[in-house]
C-alpha cells in the first residue's frame, strides 16, 4: 500500500501535465553524450510567442508556421541521431507513453521491425485537439515531439516540403 | 616669570566648555550624514557603467529572441516532418 503510495506521488505531477496536453519528456543527459547530433527545444508561453512574433512576414515558410503556433501554448523537442544502431534504449518510449491517460487517443501508429516507427497521439478536446504527442523511434535516430494546444494537422504536415526538406512524395521509400 | 613657568602655565590642563562634546559629535554626525557631492568623472563612469549594462541586457535580449525563433523553426520542420512521413507511410500501406 505503502509503495502504492510513493508510485501515485512520483506520477503525480506528470499526470497532471499530461492532462494539459503536455507530457514530462525525461531523457537522461547520458542520452545526448551518447548521440552524434541532437536537438534540446523547449518553449513555453511568452518565449513562444516571442519568437512567433520575429517570424517575418515576407517569408511565407515563416508566415505559416506562424499562423500555426499563435493557437500553440508550447512545443517541446527531443531528437537524438547515433552512428550505429542500438544507441539507446527503447524502453524510453514505453516510459513516456505512461503518462499518456485514457483522454489521449492514438491516431496513427506505423510499425516496422527494421524501420522507423511512429505514433501519434492526440488529447482532444471538443472539436479541436489540446495536444499533440509524437513518438518516432528509428534504428539511429530517436524523436519526441510534444505540442501543447489547438492544432491543426494538415497544416503542420504540410510545412513538410518546406524549409528546403523535399516533400515525401518525391522520395523513395522502400518498404520491407 | 622663568621660562620654566611660562611652559606650566600655557600647558596647563583646562577643562573644555560645557557643551563642547556634544557639539563635536553633532558635527561627525552631520559630516558623515551628508551625501558626498559626485565629480564630473564620477558621473561619467556611472554614465559609461549604466550604458554597458544597457547594451549587455539588450544584447542578451536579442540574443535569447533569435535562439528562440531558431529553436521554433527546428521545432516545427521536426514535428512536421514526423507527422507527414508518417502520412506518407499509412498512405502506402
Amino acid at each position: 500500500m505503502r509503495k502504492m503510495m510513493i508510485v501515485l506521488l512520483l506520477l503525480a505531477p506528470g499526470a497532471g501535465w499530461a492532462q494539459s496536453g503536455r507530457i514530462q519528456i525525461d531523457i537522461p543527459d547520458s542520452l545526448a553524450a551518447r548521440a552524434s547530433e541532437s536537438v534540446d527545444v523547449n518553449l513555453d508561453g511568452a518565449l513562444l510567442r516571442l519568437a512567433a512574433k520575429f517570424l517575418s512576414d515576407n517569408d511565407a515558410d515563416e508566415r505559416q508556421v506562424r499562423d500555426i503556433v499563435r493557437q500553440l501554448e508550447g512545443i517541446y523537442v527531443r531528437s537524438y541521431e547515433f552512428e550505429d544502431d542500438g544507441q539507446y534504449d527503447r524502453s524510453i518510449v514505453a516510459r513516456l507513453r505512461l503518462q499518456l491517460g485514457s483522454d489521449w487517443k492514438r491516431i496513427v501508429t506505423v510499425q516496422s521491425k527494421t524501420r522507423d516507427n511512429v505514433e501519434i497521439y492526440v488529447r482532444p478536446r471538443g472539436e479541436t485537439i489540446a495536444g499533440l504527442v509524437i513518438f518516432s523511434a528509428e534504428p539511429r535516430e530517436l524523436t519526441i515531439v510534444n505540442i501543447v494546444g489547438s492544432i491543426d494537422l494538415d497544416k503542420l504536415a504540410s510545412l513538410e516540403g518546406q524549409f528546403g526538406i523535399p516533400r515525401m512524395g518525391k522520395v523513395e521509400v522502400k518498404h520491407e | 616669570m622663568n621660562i620654566e613657568s611660562e611652559l606650566k602655565e600655557v600647558l596647563r590642563r583646562t577643562d573644555p566648555p560645557s557643551g563642547f562634546g556634544d557639539r563635536v559629535m553633532r558635527r561627525v554626525r552631520a559630516d558623515f550624514s551628508r551625501p558626498a557631492k559626485a565629480g564630473p568623472r564620477t558621473r561619467y563612469r556611472a554614465l559609461a557603467a549604466a550604458a554597458l549594462i544597457a547594451i549587455a541586457l539588450g544584447g542578451w535580449g536579442v540574443h535569447a529572441t533569435l535562439r528562440a525563433r531558431s529553436d521554433l523553426m527546428v521545432a516545427m520542420r521536426i514535428a512536421s516532418q514526423k507527422v507527414a512521413q508518417a502520412q506518407h507511410q499509412v498512405n502506402r500501406r
